[in-house]
């Protein structure tokens, strides 16, 4: 397997990072993200340099990625949803778009905490952009347009 | 100094220790799963909780410094409330099989639901399902619903061995201990984690469904897999009309050797004590009894030339006894040992595989050099003291006092003595430090002592302290022997 390497401008961020933050611990995240936003999810390859880079074990990035409902861990072609679970959501009937979103199987569904979009419930994000005022007819809609997502 | 008060007790101590240091060093009973001594603490189980006046909450004893007048409780009303509480969230997900966990009678979990809990559970909901019997290698099986995520076997691989294989993955309720991606556990100190974890989480292969643990005797022992001598628990009993088994080895907390842990490798090196030979002496590849052996042995003493081999693992006091024996009858003592490069490290492991080499050069044995296979040529009797170095270059008179098979079985004359897990003595380690290993009251020897061997041939009857009191002020800077019985002592090198 070939190995993996920053960008160059993603090092320079990482560097200027580090000079934010008063511990490396904080580069965590950011460093995730930089990993998932170029793969589309974290190959233990990557997570293994990022260790390289931060001087922390590799365990460390599997322990904190593994606490949110964000990261992935598997490639995956798959369409990215993620629902809200959350209470104003969940008056407005997130439940309905849960157990229709469940009968698919072309997309890959989870469960997410608020992502801040109450006054517009039930919502979710598909492939990160945010859709609002759902109802399974719209979500419907939105899924059937590949090339729109 | 400061004094604080706990249940109203006065107890003296360091100002600006942990408190619950201080609570377990003086025997004050208080809950917890994340604490260890050799970890520190973490604060995430919060099962050490303890009433502090003044405080308007309970606080957790692990992230508590004393200061004089502290006034904590331990026994209130309140805190016992809080305490069931705590472990009542510790407990929502478990799967109460202790009728099949091995952890069952050394459970923290379990101790404290008889301490604190008592209730019925009031879980209505599915409890949470997690793998069960994962092999996370070395030896070591994972039961996930069981794990009450104290971490300290996640610490344990990062802070001690610094290999980082284990990590919390998930959140929450949903959070669980595994290996790292793409990773085995596998560091020479793995094992340790069995007893760190206080729960019946993570446990011995090599030791699952063997035994009920309430079953074992436990005796005061010492490792002889390599020369550091790490302080051991051997745990043993024997079972109906059987002889005595050693089911296994646990460290012993010893500060001045091994703190409180021991490596792999030793804790595995019990499996020896079980493959000792049967209790029968041999002349001239027959079997025979103790006192014709004797009686040859004597009468070869007096007529022969001879030289003695020893193992440098042989005790203190076996040791004191051949060289009384070698200026009885006037021959060389010789040693020989094995360095493993590849074994040794910084931590717990000496490269060293003899555990009494210390003693051998202490007493002025000679090393197995040319000059010994010189010498060789004009002896007519070897002596081996359980040496595995011995070799026969011909045909010769051979007495060797051994424990285990060994290389000339059908050559020459043997006394099968007592293996270390069922006798007692002394042990001096490669840093200077003399320890002291018991013997179980428990069981009945079936084998001679090597002493009570070398003492028939003296005609003397030494016990363990007398023969090491004759010789203490000669190589021992004169520590009693009583001192040494209590907790090891530094002899310096």
């Amino acid at each position: 397997m070939s190995g993996y390497t920053f960008s160059a401008e993603n090092l320079k961020e990482i560097d200027k990072l580090l000079k934010r933050y008063p511990s490396k611990e904080a580069l965590t995240l950011p460093i995730l993200w930089m990993v998932q936003n170029d793969l589309g999810y974290l190959s233990n390859i990557a997570l293994r340099e990022a260790s390289k880079i931060l001087d922390m074990p590799t365990s460390h990035f599997y322990s904190v990625a593994s606490f949110y409902t964000m990261f992935k861990f598997k490639k995956s072609e798959k369409v990215f949803v993620e629902l809200c679970k959350s209470l104003s959501c969940e008056l407005n009937n997130s439940d309905e778009l849960y157990e229709y979103l469940k009968t698919r199987d072309d997309i890959e569904l989870v469960r997410v905490e608020c992502l801040g979009s109450c006054g517009s419930s039930p919502m979710c994000a598909i492939n990160g952009k945010y859709h609002e005022n759902l109802n399974i007819k719209k979500l419907d809609t939105i899924l059937g347009d590949k090339d729109a997502l | 100094m400061v004094t604080i008060y706990v249940n109203n007790k006065p107890i003296i101590c360091k100002d600006k220790e942990l408190l619950i240091k201080v609570l377990k060093e003086n025997d004050i009973f208080i809950p917890h799963f994340c604490y260890h001594e050799s970890l520190g603490a973490d604060g995430n189980c919060r099962m050490c909780l303890v009433e502090i006046e003044g405080s308007k909450r309970p606080q957790i004893a692990c992230d508590t410094f004393v200061y004089d007048g502290l006034r904590v409780h331990t026994k209130s009303e309140s805190i016992l409330e809080t305490n069931k509480d705590i472990l009542e969230l510790e407990l929502l997900s478990h799967p109460v099989d202790c009728p099949t966990c091995d952890q069952a009678g050394e459970c923290s979990l379990q101790n404290y639901y008889m301490e604190y809990g008592l209730y019925d559970s009031r879980v209505s909901v599915a409890k949470n399902k997690k793998d069960k019997a994962l092999d996370l290698g070395s030896n070591i099986m994972l039961d996930q619903e069981r794990c009450v995520l104290c971490m300290r076997c996640v610490r344990f691989c990062s802070d001690i061995t610094k290999t980082d294989e284990l990590v919390v993955m998930g959140r929450g309720n949903d959070s669980y201990i595994t290996t790292t991606p793409f990773m085995r556990l596998s560091n020479p100190y793995a094992m340790n984690v069995i007893d760190l974890c206080p729960v019946g989480a993570l446990t011995s292969k090599d030791f699952r469904f063997k035994q009920r643990v309430w079953f074992l005797d436990s005796t005061q022992s010492i490792c002889h897999a390599c020369s550091k001598n790490c302080s051991i628990f051997i745990d043993h009993n024997a079972q109906k009309n059987q002889n005595d088994h050693v089911h296994r080895f646990r460290p012993r907390v010893n500060t001045m050797v091994n703190g409180h842990f021991i490596c792999d490798e030793g804790r595995l090196s019990y499996k020896k004590a079980n493959e000792t030979r049967k209790n029968d002496f041999i002349m001239k590849s027959r079997i025979s009894t103790y006192e014709s052996i004797l009686k040859h042995t004597k009468k070869l003493l007096q007529s022969e030339n001879a030289i003695a081999l020893v193992s440098a693992s042989l005790s203190v006091e076996q040791m004191l006894l051949v060289k009384e024996l070698s200026e009885m009858y006037l021959f060389d003592v010789y040693y020989d040992y094995k360095e493993d490069e590849k074994f040794g490290d910084d931590f717990l492991k000496s490269s060293i595989k003899e555990s009494n080499l210390y003693t051998a050069k202490l007493l002025d044995f000679k090393l197995v050099d040319k000059p010994y296979e010189e010498s060789l040529i004009s002896k007519s009797l070897i002596l081996n003291f359980n040496s595995e170095f011995i070799s026969k270059p011909r045909p010769i008179e051979m007495i060797e006092f051994l424990t285990h098979e060994g290389k000339f079985e059908r050559s020459s004359s043997i006394f099968t003595y007592e293996y270390f897990h069922n006798d007692m003595g002394l042990l001096i380690n490669s840093d200077g430090v003399i320890s002291s290993y018991k013997k179980s009251s428990k069981v009945k020897s079936e084998k001679f002592t090597l002493l009570k061997i070398l003492n028939d041939l003296l005609d003397e009857s030494y016990t363990n302290e007398s023969i090491y009191e004759k010789y203490k002020e000669l190589f021992f800077k004169n520590i009693p022997y009583s001192k040494i019985m209590k907790q090891s002592q530094r002899l310096g090198l």
